[in-house]
């Protein structure tokens, strides 16, 4: 009997070291991709910095409230204390007629390796042109400021490199979020087999 | 289709939509401007931001000091920290225990992440070593 016993937490030791195993690797595989798109993004803005001088704590908007938040849902189905996150992002103001015309000009000269920013980038000038028409609408009625999207705070002409950048960062959150969930999920792990181990001993 | 069973922070409502909760950055200026570009910035009323800039004037105490308190907010589900900072105040970081939120070393600007230095990668690694 204490052989079956025995046997039958080991079995379950075994489940909790391979799939300790499986998620530290898709941490690492998330790590690294997060690594490659904040160099990305980087090295979008030192190019914005090149091109405009100085980008820094001077322009922030220290009224900016968040657009992109995270949902946190918690497991019912377990006495877990671990949640999982998803991203939550609310629309922003989208470029004006001009900035549109010469983001279009400009994808059209992008190789397939730009295809996914171009995209991104096309996607929140899109958003940005829906906010900025309802903005003049909403200071009329209420007199108070929308809140605007973060290009904004640098200025009327925002150099592409930064638009890139956001686009990138933005692309990292996404990453962040899946890492966040990887890590609660590899933390459940390595607790559950912590007191498998002790109910051995 | 039933709706998940999602949190409700009732911290000072210091975020605009209810059903979100914000990521809080401890990292260098050019990753907190872009992490900024991509909305997570926020400044309450009372002027509290849940971003920190590191640069070479900030001190241990401070960063520390941001880091107890975004680990400590309601309304702060994710709080990412470049490694290189987290370095600094590892004690701190390997203290956090809870669930959320949850604590994230992301690579810094100056210096390539290094698994061996991060804290969750370490536990796994203590246990395997245990095993």
């Amino acid at each position: 009997m204490n052989f079956s016993r025995s046997y039958s937490m080991s079995e379950i030791e075994e489940k909790c070291l391979v799939n300790a195993v499986d998620l530290s690797e898709e941490y690492l595989r998330l790590q690294e991709r997060l690594k490659i798109t904040l160099k990305k993004g980087l090295f979008s803005i030192s190019q914005a910095k090149y091109c405009k001088g100085n980008i820094g704590q001077q322009h922030f908007n220290m009224d900016m409230k968040a657009t992109t938040l995270v949902t946190v849902t918690e497991d019912d189905s377990t006495d877990s204390m671990y949640s999982t996150f998803e991203l939550l992002t609310q629309p922003r103001a989208a470029p004006s007629t001009h900035e549109r015309a010469s983001n279009s000009g400009t994808a059209k000269q992008e190789g397939s390796n730009q295809d996914a920013i171009t995209s991104a980038i096309n996607l929140l000038d899109t958003l940005r042109v829906r906010e900025e028409t309802a903005e003049g609408s909403s200071r009329n009625n209420t007199g108070e400021k929308r809140q605007c999207d973060p290009l904004k705070w640098f200025g009327g002409f925002v150099p592409q490199p930064l638009k890139e950048a956001q686009a990138s960062f933005m692309e990292a959150l996404q990453l962040v979020v899946d890492l966040a969930n990887c890590s609660q999920a590899l933390r459940k792990t390595l607790q559950d087999l912590e007191i498998e181990r002790e109910a051995c001993t | 289709m039933a709706q998940p069973n999602k949190t409700e922070f009732t911290g000072a409502g210091n975020f605009t939509n209810m059903n979100g909760s914000l990521i809080a950055c401890i990292a260098d200026e050019d990753t907190i401007t872009g992490f900024l570009l991509a909305g997570v910035g926020n400044v309450d009323v009372r002027k509290k931001s849940n971003f920190l800039v590191v640069d070479s004037k900030t001190t241990v105490k401070h960063i520390e000091a941001a880091f107890k308190e975004y680990t400590s907010r309601d309304d702060v589900a994710i709080v990412l920290i470049s490694q290189t900072v987290a370095n600094m105040i590892r004690l701190a970081v390997d203290a956090h225990e809870k669930a959320v939120p949850a604590v994230l070393e992301i690579p810094s600007k100056d210096n390539p992440y290094d698994p061996n230095a991060d804290s969750l990668l370490v536990r796994v690694k203590h246990i395997f070593g245990s095993n």
